[in-house]
């Protein structure tokens, strides 16, 4: 696949493509609009009640069946714009989601559950210490998704419910 | 002569007033026969092969219900315990010449083992974190395998492997006996007290808690139990097939026990077994266009859960059983009063 923008410049000796830069400034801009969405719109306060406790949102005259739909959509479309973007800087192959899948879960659930800050916060540890296995450990490429998984269990196991995750009252 | 005819009779009366009079029973009745029989009439390799592979895929779908259909402690790393006991019965199969019936054992140790490790942490953790943490076991373990070739065989896996027996027939019959006695098992053990108690725990822990059971005990149990049968099947299946491969701890393993447990209905051992022994030859059978076998398949699986959300085989048991209203005991559908209590039956 061509890059949407070519060329390259440098800092501290490593090459940096203007498409990875372009990809990271897309990606940051997507969180910012998502959390927004989330914290400052009706929509978003529609969602999080409805995550919070469905029947009392249902109460509350929110139609919690097109909320749903709502948040659906909006996370497959998420999804969606992260496969375009990330296609210049891959191969593309029929087994390519199996990797993302598993990550995607264990930066979720490291960060903590209804918390964008934490998904972020989870990505980066986890994409560094992936990064870093690689290059430090001999075979570190065949370890890199066991620590990167090690990490997030351990985190889970000081605190079950992610590092800024909220602690939901329990069912009755 | 005497004593044989009593218990001969004895017999006769159990399987007339118990098993014939619930098409339920029959059913399970002649799948029993069924199985054990098959071999008199044919001996095609390829039909006992796939129903052999059925048969260890059913100990190990079956598993999959008794932790998370029943004890509600959703596991998605499933592949793990049978991973662990495939491995560790090639392992002592290769290195200390254990023969195939002992290291199968000491593979579903290995696999109890397994599931006290990852049981403990996951005790603090419930729900979506529970279902994503366990997922990630298989995969840490799979990393670890790749990462010492030495000893594992890396990606090839380890091959040579004693076979169970020297015949087809044997392995069926091993195979097939073992499903049918640890399945019963298993189906007893979810009848039990302790049972009650998972069933229990899945449907409010906190209520379990206060009524003084220790619950964390329970999982554990739980946990350990389910490790131990599908470590006994990981290590069938290392032994049947000659070969421990890190394909045993593939996510897609993890998800295909929750696929059949899902289609034929969770919180019944039975439905699990049934599905496995209905699906797994369905693909089989698929093979005639084999382009769109999984395609095929899939759209199977979406079908049948569309119209029956509980899952195949709880579907087909309310149809052809009914409850009596008044004494909970199942009847045949086509019966007007109950056979117990003979209330109506509407």
């Amino acid at each position: 696949m061509p890059a949407l923008v070519k060329g390259y410049f440098t800092i501290l000796e490593v090459k940096v493509f203007y498409q990875q830069l372009l990809t990271f400034v897309v990606a940051l801009i997507i969180l910012g609009a998502l959390r927004l969405l989330l914290m400052n719109t009706k929509l978003g306060l529609a969602i999080r009640s409805t995550a919070e406790d469905r029947e009392v949102a249902n109460l509350m005259g929110i139609n919690e069946s097109r909320v749903a739909m709502i948040t659906m959509g909006i996370s497959v479309g998420l999804a969606a714009v992260t496969g375009s973007v990330v296609v210049p800087l891959t191969t593309i192959s029929p087994f390519m989601w199996m990797h993302p899948l598993i990550m995607m879960m264990a930066v979720v659930v490291l960060g903590g559950l209804g918390s964008i800050k934490g998904s972020f916060t989870g990505a980066y540890i986890l994409g560094f210490a992936e990064a870093l296995v690689v290059f430090l450990i001999p075979m570190g490429s065949f370890l890199k998704g066991s620590v990167a998984l090690s990490i997030m269990i351990l985190v889970l196991l000081i605190r079950p419910e992610g590092l800024f995750g909220i602690a939901f009252e329990e069912e009755r | 002569m005497g004593i044989i005819g009593f218990y001969l009779r004895k017999f006769w009366m159990i399987v007339k007033n118990e098993v014939l009079v619930l098409p339920s029973r029959i059913i399970v009745f002649l799948f029993f026969l069924l199985l054990l029989l098959l071999p008199v009439f044919t001996q095609d390799p390829y039909l006992l092969r796939i129903l052999i592979l059925a048969s260890i895929f059913a100990i190990l779908a079956a598993s999959w219900d008794l932790l998370s259909g029943f004890t509600g402690q959703m596991n998605f790393g499933h592949a793990l315990f049978f991973g662990v006991g495939a491995y560790t019965a090639a392992l002592l199969n290769l290195h200390a010449h254990l023969p195939p019936w002992v290291s199968i054992p000491l593979g579903a140790l290995g696999a109890v083992l397994a599931g006290l490790i990852i049981g403990i942490p996951c005790l603090r953790l419930r729900g979506t974190y529970l279902a994503l943490t366990t997922l990630a076991f298989p995969i840490i373990l799979m990393g670890i395998i790749f990462a010492i070739p030495g000893v594992t065989g890396g990606e090839l896996g380890i091959t040579g492997l004693e076979r169970l027996a020297r015949s087809r027939v044997t392995n069926y019959y091993i195979t097939v006996v073992l499903m049918l006695v640890l399945c019963t098992i298993m189906w007893k053990i979810t009848d039990s007290n302790t049972g009650i108690i998972f069933h229990a725990i899945r449907e409010d822990e906190l209520a379990v808690r206060s009524s003084g059971i220790n619950t964390t005990r329970y999982k554990l149990l739980a946990f350990c139990l389910s490790g131990f049968f599908a470590g006994i099947a990981g290590g069938l299946y290392a032994h049947f097939m000659r070969i421990a491969g890190p394909s045993t701890l593939e996510v897609s393993m993890s998800f295909q026990v929750v696929i059949w447990a899902v289609f034929g209905g969770i919180v019944t051992i039975y439905g699990p077994i049934g599905a496995v022994f209905i699906l797994y030859p369905l693909l089989e059978f698929f093979r005639f266009w084999p382009e769109y076998r999984t395609l095929m398949f899939a759209i199977v699986i979406l079908i049948i859960l569309l119209y029956m959300p509980e899952g195949l085989l709880p579907w087909i048991r309310d149809k052809i059983e009914t409850e009596c209203p008044r004494c909970k005991i199942r009847n045949i559908a086509t019966r007007k009063t109950c056979r117990i209590c003979s209330a109506e039956i509407e």
